[in-house]
């Protein structure tokens, strides 16, 4: 594919490609941070009691609509900074088995948190890599991998370091009084 | 969001020859009532008569398959659950329903937020919270309240959405004895600040002696009796329906 240009710029260079990788990421970043932060309750709300929040008067069609927008946007933006890095685009690259990875990035890491699909994305990243030096045993080992970090961390690591803060502080408030 | 259009507060709710069937499985048809603001009405009748899925069918949680519910006017049965609610006519569930893992607090703010009704008559929350003995457990997860106070914490939540007409299922199932007269005080407080229509399905006879001066009898999918509570619980007919018809 030939490099994404703007307003004449070529934006495939090394140097502005990091630049672009960059404002994409902050501007995704951004646009999370305001829809989460805006409609935390409403999510999850919705996600534990569907209905006691339409009981109450959550619209819950419109809410999973922009939370579905968001994402799908997000996706997008990530999607142009990636085919913007590799100058190709191709369905293989996209198999269903790949929303999958994703979807276990943000299970891995901790949901309803930003901070957990990045540390779930750079941990399994990071292993599976490790992993594919494994040949054959690559698949099974990662999905050992998966079954182990759910039953450590049912809400994830960034739940699981949450929880252990948590308890530090009302020990040693215990301890205190 | 757009805020519930004013309503005059003479608007009274009525149900209009309803039916209801699951597949070939008839619930109820033929069911009319009026319920008039500030009057509580109690709703009895044996398991399996429909009084639940009466109430689904008025709040908008499951569509009948015929007749109407009409809020004055306006015909409620075709609109969704959650614009019906945000016209204010709010139900309660038989089961302690609450967002479990968030503290009480959180409980209540989500209820005021999801309302249409912000700023609408002063509930005197404070009070009612120190009566109902949740004040004390404001910051605790709901889930890990004893049932009695997530039911009451429940029904509080229904009364944060200010309602114009409020649909109790079974207020009383699964308090003790001696919690039960906290739901006689929630509808008085529910009718003193709100004047509220209310809806009562119940088990407990004497709590609905006690609030209702009129109930209707739910029988095998059809309204069997319509009077005050002695009036109805003296009928041979209502005995029957209850304990089955006596060989005399």
């Amino acid at each position: 594919m030939p490099p994404a240009t703007l307003f004449g710029a070529d934006l495939g260079t090394p140097r502005s490609l990091v630049w672009v990788t960059l404002a994409v990421g902050i501007v995704s970043a951004l646009i999370t941070l305001a829809v989460t932060h805006r409609f935390r309750p409403e999510f999850s709300s919705i996600e534990e009691n569907e209905t006691l929040a339409e009981s109450l008067g959550v619209p819950v069609w419109w809410y999973r609509t922009v939370g579905f927008m968001a994402c799908s946007g997000v996706s997008g933006l990530a999607g142009f900074a990636l085919v913007n890095m590799l100058s190709t685009a191709h369905p293989s690259s996209f198999a269903s088995f790949s929303a999958v990875n994703y979807i276990a990035y943000a299970f891995i890491g901790g949901r309803g948190t930003m901070l957990g699909p990045v540390v779930g994305a750079a941990f399994l990243v990071s292993l599976s890599n490790i992993f594919s030096g494994q040949g054959q045993f690559a698949a099974a080992l990662f999905g050992a991998l998966l079954i182990a970090s759910v039953m450590v961390a049912p809400d994830g690591f960034v739940g699981l370091v949450r929880r252990m803060i948590r308890a530090s502080r009302k020990r040693a408030k215990g301890n205190h009084a | 969001m757009r805020a519930a259009a004013p309503h005059s507060t003479g608007d009274i709710l009525r149900v209009d020859n309803l039916a209801k069937a699951f597949g070939g499985l008839r619930v109820f048809d033929g069911i009319s009532f009026d319920l008039a603001p500030g009057e509580v009405l109690g709703v009895i009748g044996p398991n399996g008569a429909g009084k639940t899925t009466l109430i689904n069918c008025m709040c908008g949680m499951v569509r009948p398959t015929s007749g109407r519910v009409l809020l004055g006017t306006k015909q409620i049965s075709e609109r969704r659950f959650d614009v019906v609610s945000r016209m204010q006519v709010l139900r309660s569930f038989q089961q302690t329903n609450t967002f479990r893992s968030a503290s009480v607090e959180e409980n209540l703010y989500r209820a005021e937020r999801f309302g249409t009704a912000k700023g609408g008559a002063d509930l005197k929350l404070p009070g009612l919270l120190e009566e109902f003995g949740l004040a004390r457990h404001l910051n605790e997860p709901s889930d890990k309240l004893p049932y009695g106070l997530q039911k009451m914490l429940g029904l509080l939540m229904v009364l944060i959405g200010r309602p114009r007409f409020l649909l109790l299922d079974e207020p009383a199932a699964g308090l003790e004895r001696r919690e039960r007269h906290q739901i006689d005080r929630f509808v008085e407080h529910a009718q003193s600040l709100l004047s509220c229509g209310i809806l009562v399905v119940e088990h407990d006879m004497d709590l609905v002696k006690r609030l209702c001066p009129r109930a209707i009898v739910l029988e095998a999918g059809r309204l069997l009796a319509d009077g005050s509570p002695a009036e109805v619980l003296s009928r041979q007919d209502v005995m029957d329906a209850y304990l089955g018809p006596s060989d005399e």
